[in-house]
Order: C-alpha cells, then structure tokens, then sequence
C-alpha cells in the first residue's frame, strides 16, 4: 500500500534543482593529426534540497571526467574516441557510477558571422545491460568584435545536446542538456566560459529532473606551457 | 548601478590586448570610402575593421562581388596596402595554371585543390593555393598553402596547421 503511495506521489512529479557546475577543458596536440582531450566538471548543489522526499544538505552531486583522443581528418571534420567516468547522486539517494565508451563525429561550418558544430555521438554504457545512446550536439559560437576570436576578446557560445536512448529501456528521448553563454579569451590561458546550464532528463512514468546550473568552464590547451 | 559600471570598466581593461575590431563605416577614413566608391561600387554586405598587423594598425574591408569574397587593407592614412580575393582555380589564365599544375604535380602527389586565392601586395600579384595531398618521400600527407608568384615561380610551401574542433561535454 506505502509502495502504491509513493508510485503515486511520483508520477508526473517533477524534480529541479540548482547549483554550480565548474568545468575544465584541457586539449593537448600529439602531431597535427591527433590531439587528446580531457574534459572534467564537478556539480555542485551549494544548499538544501529535497528528491523524493529525502531532504539532503548542500552537497557535491556529480563528479565527470572525460578523457579521449581526437582524430583531425581536416579543419571542419574530426573523429574522435572516448571514455566517460560520472559518479554521482543528482536525483537518487545511492550515489552511482556510469561507465561509458563512445565514438564521435563533429562537423563545424561557419554560419552568419559565426561558427556552427554538429556532433554525433555514439555512447555505449559499461554495464551488464549495454544500453547505446546516441547523442546530437549542435553548437554555435561568435566572437563578438571583429571575424575571428583575437586574445582579449569576448564571444557568445550556445549548445543544445539532445539524447536518444535506443535500447528501448527507457524513454527514447530521455535528455536534453542546453547551454548558453559569454566567453571571454584570454592572452595565454585558454577561455573562459560562464552561464547557464540547464539538464534535462525525462523519466519515465515521471514528468522530469531539471538541474538549473551555472557553468563556469575553463577551455586551455597545452600552448599555456609554451614559453615565450 | 555602481557595481555595473565597475563591471564595465573592468571589463574594457580586459580587452586592450584585442587584435581585431567591427568598425562603423563613419569612422573610416575618407579616402578609403572614394577609393571603395570608384572601384567596387556594386558591392555588397561590406564589413570594416580595424586590425593589428605586427606593429602596425590596418583597415580591413570584406565584401562579396560577383560571388568571390574580397579583403582590402588600407593604412592607417587610407593608402591601398593589399588586395585579397577568392577567386576558382579555372579563372587564372590558362599557360600560368598548366605552369602552377606541374609545379604541384612535381612536388605533391594526388593534388586535390580546395582553395585558391589571389593577392596582390599593390603591384605584385601572388597565387596562393590550398591544396591536400597524399604522403610523399618530401612531404606527409595532409594541408599545405602553396604560394606562387605572378608568372608562377614557386615562392614558399607551408604545411597548414590542424586545429581540433572544440567540443565539451
């Protein structure tokens, strides 16, 4: 009878959470064919929140670290492989671990006064139950003086990243992460991004879990340790 | 209010260091205006800048005419210092294309051109083209910018540097 309660109470619940999601983009040049990459990013929900009745003080939700190797077919076509590691509790009382391996391709074109990138992503989780996601990004990015970003300048960014589960498990659209942003470059660390990051993950037999972020992401390459 | 315009203020002591920069046409100066009106007057979508070239201060202008894309540079003062247009491969005249092709053919292998470009420093016409290519015993497979002079002297080869493709998460 509890158990058809809370089955109860959870449908059509929605789940929003807000915290701050720093980030770090680190790209590293093998020849100038190959590079590697390594994304991290650590959630943070700084206070109080309550999920599924549970009430959790301000916490570190989620801990991402992404290394992979690209392959640059030319300056608009790269392939890349990967490894994605995410332990987290966003939403659920156990903290739990993911395991993915994927493969992608991006493609970027200039578009208006900016430039566009298409990936596609193909992510298979290292579970018993292998369930393969693929993931559409589509991202723009724009300098906001001149043709192209000079050190010193700010730009505008955007992403929106659409995830299509096709194991049949879950939903088949089961999330959409959008981001919005100002960038500035900088003279020899990197960039630096900051805004809002909004997760979307559609349960099923549940209407959503929103997490409502602030990223501050940190892109840099191995040039930051050339010397002059 | 206060902390908005210390934002602001903080925010412009950021950007001295910027290279590059949109300007309104009313800041350009007059002669580059009469120089664009009696040589280019059918063009379209015309975009100033003001540039930083090594110690020097530039003005760009980009436009589109007749489908090819032209960058001019000017002096600070408005004197003609560079022309640059996007032309096809088939447009340069015949014997200087059969030259530019052999010369290719002799140093690359599997020749395809991707872009091809006519500059001239005032007075001095150069070619440039961009071509891919096969691997070699002289050079690796992959980008290279080819520069030729105007009767199609080889001038310099340069490998072109790949970027990767930023993309997070």
């Amino acid at each position: 009878m509890t158990m058809t309660c809370k089955s109860l109470i959870l449908i059509g619940q929605s789940n929003n959470l807000g915290g701050i999601i720093p980030s770090l983009f680190y790209k590293g040049s093998i020849s100038n064919r190959f590079d590697y990459n390594i994304f991290a990013s650590a959630t943070f929900i700084p206070g109080k929140s309550t999920v599924q009745g549970h009430t959790y003080p301000g916490r570190n939700s989620e801990m991402y670290v992404q290394p992979s190797f690209i392959y640059k077919y030319s300056d608009a076509l790269n392939f890349a492989v990967g490894y994605t590691y995410v332990n987290g509790n966003n939403f659920t009382e156990v903290r739990e671990t993911e395991q993915q391996v994927w493969q992608q391709v991006i493609l970027e074109h200039k578009a208006g006064r900016g430039l566009m990138s298409h990936r596609i992503r193909l992510v298979e989780n290292l579970k018993n139950d292998i369930s393969p996601v693929l993931n559409y990004q589509i991202a723009f990015e724009k300098p906001l003086e001149g043709r192209v970003l000079d050190a010193g300048e700010f730009y505008f960014s955007a992403f929106n990243e659409s995830f299509l589960n096709l194991s049949g498990m879950s939903e088949f659209y089961s999330a959409n992460w959008t981001f919005v942003g100002l960038g500035y470059k900088t003279l020899k660390f990197g960039k630096i991004e900051v805004g809002p990051l909004i997760q979307t993950t559609f349960v099923p037999q549940q209407s959503n879990n929103t997490l409502f972020l602030l990223q501050v992401l940190w892109l840099t390459d191995s040039r930051m340790f050339e010397r002059k | 209010m206060k902390n908005v315009l210390t934002l602001f203020f903080l925010l412009s002591l950021l950007n001295v260091f910027s290279q590059e920069k949109r300007i309104d046409k009313k800041l350009i100066p007059e002669p580059i205006k009469t120089y664009l009106q009696l040589n280019y007057p059918s063009a379209r979508g015309v975009e100033y800048f003001k540039t930083k070239d090594k110690d020097s201060s530039l003005y760009e202008v980009e436009f589109k005419l007749n489908k090819q894309e032209y960058n001019l540079r000017f002096s600070l003062e408005g004197n003609l210092v560079e022309v640059e247009r996007e032309i096809e491969f088939d447009e340069i005249q015949p014997s200087l294309q059969q030259i530019i092709k052999s010369t290719l053919s002799e140093n690359f292998r599997k020749v395809k051109i991707k872009k091809t470009q006519e500059v001239d420093p005032v007075g001095t016409k150069r070619i440039e083209i961009h071509i891919k290519v096969e691997k070699t015993d002289k050079f690796k497979a992959g980008f290279y910018t080819v520069m030729f002079d105007g009767s199609g002297k080889l001038l310099s080869i340069e490998e072109e540097k790949l970027y990767s493709i930023e993309s997070v998460f």
